[in-house]
């Protein structure tokens, strides 16, 4: 029983380890995204990729529209 | 009976000799289990024993993030490994050198060179701060005496754009500029150790206890938005290069709650690559250096002018003829205003109305104004090396000192402190600390001026924006905005440079219910323009009008509407657009 016990604490103690290295890796994987992701995202690009690829423009105050509730 | 006693003889003797041999035994039991200092007694054996299962785990820790208000990444420290060697062990196996050498795009010589002159040390580094990748490359050359080190490095995602206003760490992630040294206590994290027990496969089987537990760096939320700091850093840069500018500054503060939404200078540097930064493109210049600020501090001295009540919006003041003398100095305007009343002085600008209105104010009342709405005092930003500016108080004031003071020089300041008086104006006489960190709930603000009095110095600054005001370039199709324009002569040695100007503006918007002030100055424009009207107004529009923008505000002029019935409103919510 006890040696039963013992096992048993050792193998789930191993997983729990395992889980915790784990979590260390995907934050650290987590943060590489986060820089990659705020590469590809910034604002300067975004702007300059809408302006060139996509021929986007800011309107004039003349070419706003409103909306609103009747 | 012989027989007898030689065969108890035998019998004891045998006896004796167990007993001796039970007693060794005992004796071998007890040195290497009880007796604690025994030679190879039960300490060593123990003491073999964890050395053969225990081990200590470092727990890792990071230095926390930055992010702007909206959570967006400023500063993410991600591992990398450090190669380093024992030069001792190293030594010994010159065969190896080659392709380590080679491993690290070194020269041979190079690293022999190195491991000679660290021959006596135990430690060297070899190459810091490597992708974890590039490192097990080496490490799987399986070399004697090499070994890698887990370290962190700093990114900045926004590069040159924040540089100044997040600073940098140093190689061994430590703070040393902007916002990473004044909070440096609290993005530190230290790294923790605890002890385990593991197997012959290397598996945890035990966790026998903390002898360091971790402490990971804290996250912060810098007050800034990272969208209007693009727009401010581009505008900026643009116009700084437009004018053949020495430098320049832009602060956007949020009107209502003192937070900093972008702070941009020029010249800027890019924190991830730090192999040439120039010193003098380090300085955060919007809140570390000074400078005289010309006209853009008339409003404050005209709000001390009201405050007395001596001077109304309309009190008429006689310029003519367009100069005037203050003992040994003649005061100029370009050209002759005549007769112009208090907002007509402000929005034109003019230095003889100014001079003619401050001498007849008691000497301290201008001073007093100035300091109360925070200049020559910290703004509260806790931002290192941050100037206080100079503000002299006189005993006995001459009338030059009383007149220069009117009009911005004489005393100094920094823009953001500039722009914390014109926020103080914008917010109808109450001043609230600068802040570059978010605050959910703006801080309580102290009352410096009645509100009233404000709101005249409001009107006044609308009329700069105005067709015939020096700041007619400020002006915005779709938002209504005030401010006022700043063309000062820098000081030189001995005296004022004639060619050498700071142009700058300072504007709030939209001017009726005013949401951010936005100060820009322009440090040594080398064109023919130099005015504050021409190099700082167009910049000031220009952020403006997108900062406004991105805060969703909605225009001032609505030359259009479109009216929908409630039914398309429902199909339009059906399709998550809110009205």
């Amino acid at each position: 029983m006890v040696v039963h016990v013992t096992h048993q604490v050792r193998k789930e103690t191993d997983q729990l380890e395992g889980l915790r290295r784990e979590s260390a890796h995907l934050q650290v994987e987590w943060g590489q995204f986060l820089l990659e992701q705020s590469t590809w995202a910034s604002y300067s690009r975004v702007r300059t990729e809408a302006e060139r690829e996509l021929q986007m423009q800011v309107p004039e105050s003349g070419q706003i529209i409103f909306v609103g509730k009747e | 009976m012989q027989q007898q006693r030689l065969q108890s003889w035998r019998f004891y003797s045998v006896v004796i000799a167990m007993l001796l041999l039970a007693a060794v035994l005992l004796w071998r039991m007890a040195s290497l289990q009880v007796l604690p200092d025994a030679d190879r007694g039960f300490e060593f054996l123990q003491g073999q024993g964890e050395a053969r299962t225990v081990r200590t785990e470092p727990i890792s820790a990071y230095r926390g993030v930055i992010t702007d208000r909206n959570g967006e990444p400023l500063a993410v420290s991600t591992p990398v490994e450090s190669i380093w060697a024992n030069p001792k062990v190293l030594l010994q196996h010159p065969k190896d050198w080659s392709r380590l050498a080679q491993a690290l795009s070194w020269d041979k010589a190079m690293l022999e060179s190195r491991l000679v002159k660290f021959s006596a040390k135990e430690f060297m580094y070899l190459e810091r701060h490597l992708p974890p990748h590039e490192a097990a490359t080496i490490l799987d050359l399986g070399i004697d005496g090499v070994y890698a080190q887990r370290e962190y490095r700093r990114y900045y995602p926004a590069g040159e754009v924040t540089a100044h206003l997040v600073g940098m760490t140093d190689i061994d992630d430590r703070g040393q500029e902007g916002m990473e040294l004044a909070y440096d206590a609290w993005l530190t994290g230290e790294s923790g150790a605890k002890q385990v027990m593991k197997d012959l496969r290397g598996r945890t089987i035990k966790e026998l206890g903390l002898i360091k537990s971790a402490r990971s760096g804290q996250a912060m939320a810098l007050s800034i938005d990272l969208r209007l700091q693009y727009v401010a850093y581009r505008e900026l840069k643009q116009a700084v290069a437009n004018f053949g500018a020495k430098a320049g500054s832009v602060v956007v503060l949020n009107a209502k709650t003192g937070e900093v939404l972008a702070m941009a200078n020029q010249p800027s540097y890019n924190p991830n690559d730090r192999s040439n930064i120039a010193p003098a493109s380090l300085r955060n210049r919007a809140i570390t250096d000074v400078f005289e600020p010309g006209s853009t501090i008339k409003p404050l001295a005209v709000l001390a002018a009201l405050e007395t009540e001596q001077f109304k919006p309309y009190t008429v003041i006689d310029t003519t003829p367009g100069y005037v003398q203050v003992g040994r100095k003649t005061l100029l305007d370009p050209v002759n205003y005549g007769e112009l009343d208090i907002t007509r002085i402000i929005a034109k600008s003019s230095q003889v109305g100014m001079t003619k209105m401050a001498l007849q104010l008691e000497p301290d009342v201008v001073r007093d104004m100035y300091y109360r709405l925070g200049l020559g005092q910290g703004t509260g930003t806790g931002f290192p090396g941050e100037a206080v500016g100079v503000l002299p108080e006189y005993d006995r004031w001459r009338p030059i000192q009383q007149a220069t003071y009117a009009f911005g020089y004489g005393l100094n300041l920094t823009v953001v402190q500039l722009a914390q008086a014109y926020a103080v104006i914008a917010n109808e006489g109450v001043k609230r600390p600068v802040s570059l960190l978010r605050t959910d709930k703006s801080p309580p603000g102290q009352k410096v001026v009645e509100a009233h009095y404000a709101r005249d110095v409001m009107k006044m600054l609308r009329k700069v924006v105005s067709d015939d005001g020096t700041g007619s370039r400020a002006f915005i199709d779709s938002y209504s905005v005030a401010g006022k324009t700043g063309t000062a002569h820098k000081a030189d040695a001995g005296g004022y440079a004639d060619h050498l100007y700071i142009g700058s503006f300072v504007g709030v918007a939209p001017a009726d219910d005013p949401e951010i002030i936005v100060a820009v100055m322009i440090d040594e424009p080398r064109d023919t323009k130099y005015h504050g009207g021409q190099v700082a107004a167009p910049t000031f529009a220009k952020i403006t009008e997108d900062a406004l923008r991105l805060l969703q505000e909605p225009p001032h002029s609505k030359p259009v509407r479109l009216s929908v019935s409630p039914k398309s409103v429902d199909q339009l919510a059906a399709h998550g657009v809110a009205l």
